[in-house]
């Protein structure tokens, strides 16, 4: 998060200066991912893409873009995503356990746009950028493949941009106005404009003057307001802008002293004051640790260090030399690290975990809960919280399967980790509080560590899902499970020998495997040849986690609807264009402004949760299994880069679910189908010819053949429905009205064909 | 009065002026004739030039030829052997060039390559001069003066050869009239009934054209003063002030010096000794240095460019507030770029030295031209050998640009304009001023880093629009096209191929480990404990505590809470009685030696509490009524701050905030 208000105030101020793209030749840039993307998709681009989800249809299209211009100067770029949230950032997401401003602002558009069908809406909110963590799979798939270098920071990317640019591994720092706080002496980059091939720098010094600010009045300005390191706009300040407490400062005013009255926004001030100087960064070495002094006697020294702070340390350390007990640099205040970082920066974890952060393996959300003890649910898109999404998120199952991945992920962490209390906080209305317990004895991990996939396969061999899924039987199952402690030759070292172990120990954890390691009723399906057999294993699995966690009735799916009219065959267009939606539709790189359907954003939303859920479990086994290393191949200490971006790349379920496109083009087509047959005498022929000539001038320009997708996810349906029948044979769906709900609509889907 | 007008049309000078230029353009007998002539006492020079004055010599006798045959049927052959008829339209300017051009309308193919074909040729032939080979013109007469290019044209257009039946320009008929010169004759009033008086005089005092308008015409005007000028408010109480005021400063204005100018010194309504000037002098001409005589070569040069880089300031310092300073010289105090310091402000002391030439000859006037004076000779030649100088002495290259020289040594009107043009387009009103101080590059400049300086000074390169000081703040986003990596990434730090580091295995602690002991154990996760190192058992609470300030402002006021009892902190900290004594008066002297880059650590400079300046309630409100916000400080009603006076208007303190060294509030 940037400074509040001030970006457009240099900008007013004709601070930023303009350079010519070819002053970058053959430089390394480090560059900030969030604020990259902020800056390629600013709230005014694709202003339905809160609507439809999913991966922004011009994103990776820019990113290219952008990566062919670097190599045509040879410019080495350096992407670099924020880690973890600090504490005030954290507490921020809780919020009061309110609703948040985004969150708000969807459902209001949602309501809005249910009343009046005007359109010209935007789905996002003004003055916001897209949330990137939900891409970051995504994005880093898409750079390992071009081979592009990346690097998650352990906590802020500002600062671990900082590090990166003193220690010169990159020339020149790509980021938002934040980067104003670390290091006045400096330029930065604060947007490429590729297409008058020139950038837009900002330089630390120059605007100090410019602004008739000192360094310490920038800070303290930017920390009533809101940054990085203090993500609040403090009470005092609430109306407040850049320039009005610019002027206010310059007048004479200042922000310590109004502070002065209010003890929490003081402590809030203070936090980021500390935050900003103890960010850990991750360093050449691979350890985590505060910025050290090298880098803050830059700053310090050219700024005005308030002497009190000097004094005061001096004095303390005179007055009680004996209670300090590791008196390392008592005397130089830039050495002096604090004993309660932990309440600003959030508990520490072991540097092997930062590593594998920094490569982009482990799910935040997981972490944040065992730093924060809380494990947050906040409002999907759709900003409507169903029933099912309830049950999938805080239903009983859920919670108990949270706490298992849980108790898997602390499993060689400190016991601090394995023994505190977390607890889930859904910040739904209401507010729901659920215990999570991850204190599970003997742990999980101790149940499942006897799987052990060797698939002895040649070298340099991928992993796929499908390929995984196909071999999928009772027998591979008993084949990977050794009795005792991993010999040398069933331990692993290849990238799909460890993906595959990670994903058979998930499914053991999803219930897919039963702790004797024989295939529950569930693991049954995946053996059906239905399952095994068909194009689309990842979607199929995705539904039925979701089917065996949501315990799915007819309701579920046929609810929420857009359509009022509650026929039977409105509540099938609803049900296959919701699994429609699981399906990408190939799409162009262009803003899309069209139709957007509520009901399948709710279920895609849903999916989306899954998804995660998977992706989490499959995530802390194989982090468990990284950790305790026993079955891995002591020849492969795993100190190539390459290789742990190869495993990286295979692991599953990283990439978020695809937008609700082909669920909307689904949608219209089956709406138009049934309303030209209600309407008119015509034959389903005719209808069904009008229902494709109006899909394909509806959604021609974002696709290229949407008649044909369409086609495709009917025939997905009908595996589905397959599944399903399947899942209704084996008794492990209740519900007869939803077996019936998927009859008449594959009924209806044959009616068309 | 009438003298000069009459002498006008044959005082066209020697120098390239434009009047006379214009004249020379349209083929005019007597303009090209006295260029000639005068080039022609230019050949009586020392024996050292006279290879080069030959050489000038030929290069006009070509001129004149080539001027002469404009419009005459020419074949032109070129090096592929092909000859082209056509009529002649133009020549370069060769001097200048030293290479001949020529362009020849309505072209034939007389003899030549078929890979030409004669239709195919364009209206307008341009032969280069690598190209040309020979060019005959045909049936050149020198006498046939008449022959211009507009009355050719238009004999080419019709296909009428007989230039005597077509259409006759004025230059046509006059320039036949004067195909001999004729004698001429100072015009003398034929009877006092004839005397017309001067424009001036007001004896048409009565003469309304609008009343005339109405009554000969019926046009009824609808003129109105006011729209063309600022109406008078004759009403106005202060007017008469006002007027006096005006008066004064218009007197100040008249009573200046006129520095030599005559032309000034006329139109203040000064009676001047005007007989012996030259009206082109009077009136339009450059003004020139009377010291040439001294100056020699590169001497001359160096001098004056050392004495450029001297006089600049002290003329800078001539502008005060509240008097009157000249369009041009105002331009100098707005800019920073020294181009158009140069250009504009330095033209006062070349007035100065502007005099009425002692020796000059005031028989320009009369009918008969007279022989020049041994001064003006020599100011002839002096002038020829400036045009002709090449330095002996190689300047500075960094600090003389070559072409720069150029326009030096040339002295050509033009020059000053021209390094103003391209210096400082927006100094429009300081190129009028034609000036003889040459452009001199600030060395410094080049060391200057474009980001190095905030503010005003913020100049790099020449073609950058400089801001006045009064938006200093200027736009700045436009594009530095000259911006070297250097400049942006600092001389060490260019990023070169060799520098470029993969940085993919960095950060991987395993690899890290390996490289230091590969066999040493590894940290196991469970060791790290959920604290982070510390060094000091104390909180950050401790180590960033927060106590009240003592806000600076820019121009060294200082606030300070002062004896308000609602404010809640002065239950806890001693703060305004303790802070009193420690402040320290600023030492005179110091003035404003920090520009706004360099911010001064203001410890030094805490100025005692003097309660009489502005109140601080207007400085508040002051503050809410600008932006609308109301400062946390003021809603709450905490003590209100009050003001210390600013000890040196004007200097600058970096904006720091003062702190009080009291232990924390906490």
């Amino acid at each position: 998060m940037p400074i509040n208000t001030l970006e457009s105030h240099l900008f007013d101020n004709h601070s930023v200066n303009t350079y010519p793209f070819d002053v970058l030749k053959n430089a390394t840039i480090g560059i900030d991912v969030e604020h990259y993307i902020s800056r390629l998709l600013s709230f005014k681009k694709e202003l339905n893409y809160d609507a439809i989800s999913g991966v922004p249809l011009t994103l990776l299209n820019y990113i290219d873009t952008d990566l062919k211009m670097f190599q045509e100067l040879n410019i080495r770029p350096l992407f670099v995503f924020p880690g973890l949230k600090s504490t005030s950032q954290y507490e921020k997401l809780l919020n009061g356990k309110e609703l948040n401003s985004s969150e708000i602002y969807h459902r209001k558009v949602w309501d809005d746009r249910t009343y009046s069908r005007d359109g010209g809406y935007s789905f996002r909110e003004p003055w916001s950028s897209i949330p990137i963590r939900p891409l970051y799979g995504d994005l880093i798939t898409f750079f390992i493949e071009n081979n592009i270098d990346y690097l998650v920071a352990p906590y802020s990317a500002v600062v671990q941009l900082h590090y990166l640019e003193s220690k010169q591994m990159v020339d020149v720092v790509y980021s938002s106005t934040d980067y104003l706080l670390l290091n006045p002496t400096q330029k930065f980059i604060l947007g490429f404009e590729f297409q008058n091939r020139e950038f837009k720098s900002l330089d630390k010094t120059n605007i100090l003057s410019r602004l008739n600010l000192s360094f310490e009045q920038l800070k303290n300005i930017s920390f009533a307001l809101g940054n990085e390191f203090q993500p609040e706009r403090l009470p005092g300040f609430l109306s407040a802008s850049f320039p009005s407490l610019h002027d206010y400062v310059n007048n004479g005013g200042s922000i310590i002293n109004s502070l002065l009255q209010d003890p929490a926004s003081l402590e809030k001030f203070q936090r980021g004051l500390a935050l900003l100087k103890y960010v850990p960064v991750l360093k050449e070495d691979g350890s985590v640790g505060p910025l050290n002094s090298e880098l803050f006697q830059v700053s310090h020294s050219s700024s005005s260090k308030p002497p009190n702070i000097a004094q005061s340390a001096n004095s303390s350390s005179q007055s009680t030399p004996s209670s300090v007990n590791t008196p390392l640099y008592p005397k130089d205040q830039d050495l002096q690290i604090p004993n309660d970082l932990h309440d600003v920066i959030g508990q520490r974890l072991s540097n092997e975990l930062y590593f594998y952060i920094s490569l982009g393996l482990i799910n935040f959300e997981l972490l944040e809960s065992i730093i924060y003890d809380h494990y947050l649910e906040r409002l999907p898109l759709d900003a409507q919280v169903t029933q099912l999404y309830e049950k999938i998120t805080i239903g009983d199952d859920s919670i108990e399967l949270k706490g298992k991945v849980l108790n898997v992920l602390t499993s060689f962490l400190n016991r601090y980790y394995q023994v505190k209390r977390l607890q889930l906080t859904a910040v739904y209305q209401p507010v729901r509080e659920l215990t999570l317990n991850q204190r599970i004895q003997p742990t999980i991990y101790s149940k499942i560590r006897s799987i052990i996939v060797k698939t002895n396969q040649a070298n340099g061999t991928v992993f796929t899902l499908d390929g995984f899924f196909q071999n999928f039987s009772s027998k591979f199952v008993t084949d990977s499970v050794i009795t005792d402690y991993p010999n040398d030759s069933q331990k692993i070292s290849q990238p799909i020998d460890i993906v595959s172990t990670g994903l058979l120990r998930a499914l053991t954890i999803l219930g897919f495997v039963d702790y004797s390691f024989a295939l529950t009723k569930w693991g049954e399906l995946l053996v059906s040849p239905l399952f095994q057999q068909s194009k689309h294993p990842k979607e199929l699995f995705l539904l039925l986690v979701l089917f065996k966690l949501g315990k799915i009735t007819e309701r579920d799916l046929v609810e929420p609807s857009d359509s009022k009219v509650t026929s039977d065959e409105r509540k099938s267009i609803t049900l296959i264009s919701k699994i429609s939606g699981l399906l990408k539709l190939k799409t162009r790189p262009i803003n899309y402004n069209s139709k957007v359907s509520r009901s399948v954003l709710n279920f895609r939303s849903t999916i989306s949760k899954i998804n995660t859920i998977v992706s989490e479990t499959l995530n802390s086994s194989l982090i468990a299994l990284f950790l305790s290393a026993t079955e891995l191949e002591s020849s492969v200490r795993l100190n190539d880069t390459d290789y742990w971006r190869q495993i990286v790349k295979q692991i599953p379920f990283r990439t978020s679910v695809p937008n609700t496109l082909l669920g909307v083009a689904t949608l219209t087509f089956l709406t138009t189908y049934i309303n030209a047959k209600e309407e008119g005498p015509e034959k389903g022929t005719e209808a069904v010819e009008k229902a494709n000539a109006f899909i394909e001038q509806t959604f021609s320009p974002v696709s290229e053949s949407p008649k044909a997708q369409v086609v495709e996810a009917f025939e997905f349906f009908k595996e589905v429905g397959s599944v399903f029948k399947l899942l209704g044979d084996s008794k492990l769906v209740a519900d007869k009205s939803l077996l019936q709900r998927f009859e008449s609509s594959q009924k209806l889907i044959d009616q068309i064909q | 009065m009438s003298q000069i007008k009459n002498a006008r049309p044959n005082s066209s000078g020697t120098s390239g002026h434009r009047r006379s230029n214009s004249r020379n353009f349209n083929g005019s007998g007597p303009g090209s004739n006295r260029k000639y002539n005068g080039k022609e006492e230019s050949s009586q020079k020392p024996a050292v030039q006279q290879s080069k004055v030959a050489a000038q010599n030929n290069d006009d006798r070509l001129l004149f030829a080539l001027a002469h045959s404009i419009g005459s049927k020419v074949i032109v052959t070129v090096g592929s052997g092909s000859s082209y008829s056509g009529m002649l339209v133009s020549f370069n300017d060769f001097a200048a060039d030293s290479e001949l051009s020529v362009i020849v309308k309505y072209p034939e193919l007389i003899d030549g390559s078929q890979e030409n074909d004669a239709e195919e040729l364009p209206e307008t032939l341009v032969f280069k001069a690598k190209d040309i080979v020979a060019v005959e013109i045909e049936q050149l007469d020198f006498s046939k003066a008449h022959n211009s290019y507009p009355a050719a044209i238009a004999e080419a257009a019709e296909g009428n050869t007989d230039s005597k039946k077509a259409f006759k320009t004025d230059t046509d008929i006059s320039g036949k009239s004067q195909s001999k010169e004729r004698e001429l004759q100072k015009w003398v009033p034929e009877g006092p009934d004839t005397d017309l008086g001067n424009l001036e005089d007001d004896t048409h005092a009565n003469w309304d054209q609008f009343e005339v308008n109405e009554r000969k015409f019926g046009v009824k005007s609808t003129y109105d003063e006011n729209l063309y000028t600022t109406r008078i408010n004759r009403d106005d109480p202060d007017y008469e002030r006002k007027l006096v005021e005006a008066e004064r400063i218009a007197k100040e204005i008249e009573s200046q010096s006129y520095n030599g100018n005559i032309h000034v010194a006329e139109e203040r309504g000064l009676v001047v000794d005007d007989s012996g000037i030259d009206e082109e002098d009077k009136y339009s001409g450059v003004l020139r240095d009377d010291d040439n005589s001294q100056n020699k070569g590169g001497e001359l040069l160096l001098g004056m460019l050392k004495k450029n880089v001297k006089a600049q300031p002290s003329e800078l310092k001539q502008y005060k507030a509240g008097r009157y300073v000249p369009p041009n010289h105002r331009a100098a105090n707005f800019h920073h770029d020294p181009a158009v310091l140069q250009s504009s402000a330095i033209t006062q002391d070349t007035s100065k030295t502007k005099k009425p030439k002692e020796g000059q000859d005031s028989k320009t006037g009369d009918s008969k031209e007279q022989p020049k004076t041994k001064a003006q000779k020599e100011i002839e030649s002096l002038k020829e050998f400036s045009s002709n100088l090449k330095l002996p002495k190689k300047p500075a290259e960094d600090s003389v640009p070559k072409e720069k020289n150029k326009q030096e040594t040339s002295k050509t009107p033009s020059s000053a304009s021209k390094v103003s043009d391209e210096s400082s387009k927006p100094a429009t009103a300081a190129t009028t001023t034609s000036t003889k101080k040459p452009f001199k590059m600030n060395p410094n400049t080049a060391s200057f880093s474009p980001m190095g300086f905030g503010g005003q000074t913020d100049f790099h390169a020449p073609h950058r629009i400089i801001p006045a000081s009064g938006t200093s703040q200027g736009s700045f986003t436009r594009p530095k096209r000259n911006i070297s990596q250097q400049a942006f990434f600092g001389a060490n730090r260019v990023p070169t191929v060799a520098k470029q580091k993969i940085l993919k295995d960095n950060f991987n602690l395993f690899l890290e480990k390996h490289r230091k002991d590969p066999k040493a154990p590894f940290e196991k996760p469970f060791v790290t404990p959920p604290t982070w190192e510390t060094t000091i058992e104390e909180s950050y609470r401790v180590l960033f505590p927060i106590n009240p300030e003592i806000p600076m402002m820019p121009d060294n006021r200082m606030f300070f809470y002062g004896g308000g009892q609602t404010s809640p902190i002065h239950n806890t900290s001693p703060l305004p009685q303790q802070l009193i004594p420690r402040m320290i008066p600023m030492i005179p002297g110091q003035g404003p030696s920090g520009g706004p880059g360099v911010p001064q650590t203001g410890s030094q400079h805490f100025v005692p509490y003097q309660p009489q300046l502005i109140p601080p309630q207007m400085m508040m409100s002051h503050n809410q009524q600008r932006r609308g916000y109301m400062p946390p400080l003021s809603q709450s009603g905490m003590g209100v701050p009050m003001m210390a006076p600013p000890p040196f208007p004007g200097h600058y303190n970096g904006g720091k905030h003062m702190r009080s060294d009291n232990k924390d509030l906490r």
